[in-house]
C-alpha cells in the first residue's frame, strides 16, 4: 500500500491541535478517550478501505465468549502516519505488525470475559466501517462495570483512542439484523 | 402496548414459600383437583405422562420437553390479557436485551397472581417432580418476559445456585420468519487454557452448534435440565411488530 496520510487539518498546527486533543481525550476520568473524525484524507481512506474489504477473514468463533471475523495485518504506512502524529500527543508508538483487523456483520458479538486479564494501556482503532447502519449495533462499548461507559458506534475514517485502565473491560455489541450484508470493521492494535 | 412504558430496572423475581409433595404421581387418581384447574386434561393422563417423561428423558442435546396446548386455553387467554397491562423494563448487557416485568408477586393483576400461585403449588411442583425425576425445593423464580425487534439473550447455562429446571410458558405465537426461538446447543469437551493463568488447563464442556430449536406458540410449556451442557440462547428477533411474550422460571434442587 502507498503512502497514508492524515488529514491536514490535524497537522497544520501540531501544537494546538495536540493540546486540544489531550485536553478532550482526559474529560472522561474513567476512562479517557476521544474520536477523531476524518483522520485521513479522503485518497489515503479509499486505499485503506480497499485493503481491508479485500482481507480475508478467519472465523473466531466460541458462542459463549465471541463470534466475528478476524485478521492479522501488516500496515506500515498506517503505522507510519499515526505514531508520527500520535507520539508527541500521547507518547505511543504503534507496531507495524500488530494490526489487528476486527470485522462484525449480522448475529457477531462479543462479551465481556470473567477470565480476562486486564491490559493496561491504550486501544488505538482505526474505524474502517462504510455505510454501517446506525441501528445495527455493533457498538464497541467500555466500560469500567459502574456506572462510566463508553460507547462507539460505527463511523468511517474514524481514529479513536481509548486509555484502558485495571478496571476497564470492553465488548462489541451484538449486531443484529440491520446490518444486513454490511460490515462493522475496524483496525486496531493494543499499545 | 407494554413496550411503550420500558424503563431500565434490575431483574426481580417471585420466591414461594410452597412445600412440595414428593409423593409419586403414577394414577390419575393421585392427582390434585388443584392440577386440573389449569392445566390440559389430556396431559393429565397417565400415558400422556408416560409420554412426557420418556420424551424429558431422552431429549437431545439433553433433557428437554415441548408441550403444546398445556394449560386450559380459556384461561391462559385471561393470563396473556393481564401480562400485557403489566409494565416490562428495558433491560441490556453484554450478553442480553430484553424486557422483563418485575417481582409478578406484587401483580395486582388476580388472574397473574392465581397463575403464579398455581406454578409454585406443591401439587405442580410435585407434578414436575414426576415428569422429570428430580426433587425440587421450595424455591421457585417466576418473572414475565418481552422480547421485541432486536432483542436477544446470548447463548449461557442458566448455572446458578441450585437451579435444576428452567421452564417457559409461551404466551405468544412467533413465526419461524420473525425470531426469537429457544435454541439448545450441542456441547463437546475442551481443554480450556484460562487467559488470567495461561498455567493452568482444565477440561471444560463447550457449546458447538444449534441442535434443537424451540419455537414459540401460545399455550406452550418448554423446559430443561439445567447443567454444565444446558447451552442454550434466546435467537434475535428480527420482525419489527412481533412481541414475543412469555412467564417462566426456574425450580431449584433439593438437597
Amino acid at each position: 500500500m502507498s503512502s497514508i496520510e492524515i488529514n491536514p487539518a490535524y497537522t497544520k498546527s501540531p501544537a494546538q491541535v495536540g493540546a486540544q486533543i489531550k485536553s478532550a481525550f482526559f474529560d472522561n476520568e474513567a476512562i479517557p478517550n476521544i474520536k477523531l473524525g476524518q483522520i485521513l484524507d479522503a485518497s489515503s481512506y479509499e486505499k485503506l478501505s480497499q485493503t481491508v474489504s479485500r482481507t480475508t477473514l478467519k472465523p473466531h468463533v466460541s458462542p459463549l465468549e465471541y463470534r466475528y471475523g478476524i485478521a492479522s495485518l501488516k500496515l506500515p504506512q498506517l503505522t507510519k502516519s499515526l505514531s508520527k502524529f500520535l507520539k508527541p500527543i500521547f507518547g505511543i508508538e504503534l507496531k507495524e505488525e500488530s494490526w489487528k483487523l476486527v470485522s462484525l456483520t449480522w448475529k457477531e458479538y462479543s462479551m465481556i470475559l470473567d477470565s480476562y486479564k486486564s491490559r493496561v494501556g491504550f486501544d488505538v482503532i482505526v474505524d474502517v466501517s462504510d455505510d454501517f447502519p446506525d441501528n445495527a449495533g455493533a457498538d464497541i462499548v467500555y466500560t469500567t462495570g459502574g456506572e462510566e461507559t463508553v460507547e462507539i458506534p460505527a463511523s468511517s475514517n474514524t481514529l479513536i483512542i481509548v486509555k484502558i485502565g485495571d478496571k476497564t473491560r470492553s465488548f462489541l455489541r451484538y449486531a443484529n439484523h440491520y446490518a444486513k450484508d454490511k460490515k462493522r470493521n475496524f483496525l486496531v492494535q493494543h499499545i | 402496548m407494554p413496550h411503550k412504558d420500558l424503563q431500565k430496572n434490575s431483574q426481580s423475581l417471585v420466591h414461594s414459600s410452597a412445600q412440595p409433595s414428593l409423593q409419586p404421581l403414577s394414577q390419575s387418581s393421585a392427582f390434585s383437583p388443584a392440577l386440573s384447574a389449569w392445566i390440559n386434561p389430556k396431559y393429565l393422563e397417565p400415558k400422556s405422562i408416560a409420554a412426557l417423561k420418556h420424551e424429558f428423558e431422552t431429549g437431545k442435546p439433553y433433557k428437554y420437553l415441548e408441550a403444546s396446548e398445556f394449560f386450559l386455553h380459556h384461561r391462559l387467554v385471561e393470563v396473556l390479557k393481564a401480562m400485557l397491562e403489566e409494565k416490562f423494563y428495558f433491560k441490556e448487557s453484554d450478553l442480553f436485551k430484553f424486557n422483563q416485568t418485575q417481582d409478578l408477586k406484587n401483580t395486582d393483576s388476580k388472574i397473574i397472581k392465581e397463575f403464579i400461585t398455581f406454578l409454585y403449588s406443591k401439587e405442580f411442583i410435585a407434578y414436575m417432580q414426576h415428569l422429570t425425576n428430580f426433587k425440587f425445593s421450595k424455591t421457585v423464580d417466576i418473572a414475565g418476559t418481552l422480547y421485541e425487534d432486536t432483542n436477544f439473550l446470548l447463548c449461557h447455562d442458566d448455572q446458578l445456585d441450585d437451579r435444576k429446571i428452567a421452564f417457559l410458558c409461551y404466551l405468544s405465537t412467533v413465526e419461524e420468519t420473525d425470531g426469537g426461538s429457544l435454541a439448545l446447543y450441542n456441547a463437546e469437551k475442551t481443554k480450556l487454557k484460562t487467559i488470567a493463568d495461561d498455567k493452568k488447563e482444565k477440561e471444560t464442556w463447550m457449546p458447538t452448534t444449534v441442535a434443537k430449536r424451540i419455537y414459540p406458540a401460545f399455550n406452550k410449556l418448554a423446559f430443561f435440565e439445567v447443567s454444565e451442557i444446558s447451552f442454550h440462547e434466546v435467537e434475535e428477533v428480527i420482525t419489527p411488530e412481533t412481541k414475543r411474550v412469555a412467564i417462566g422460571g426456574w425450580f431449584y434442587e433439593q438437597h
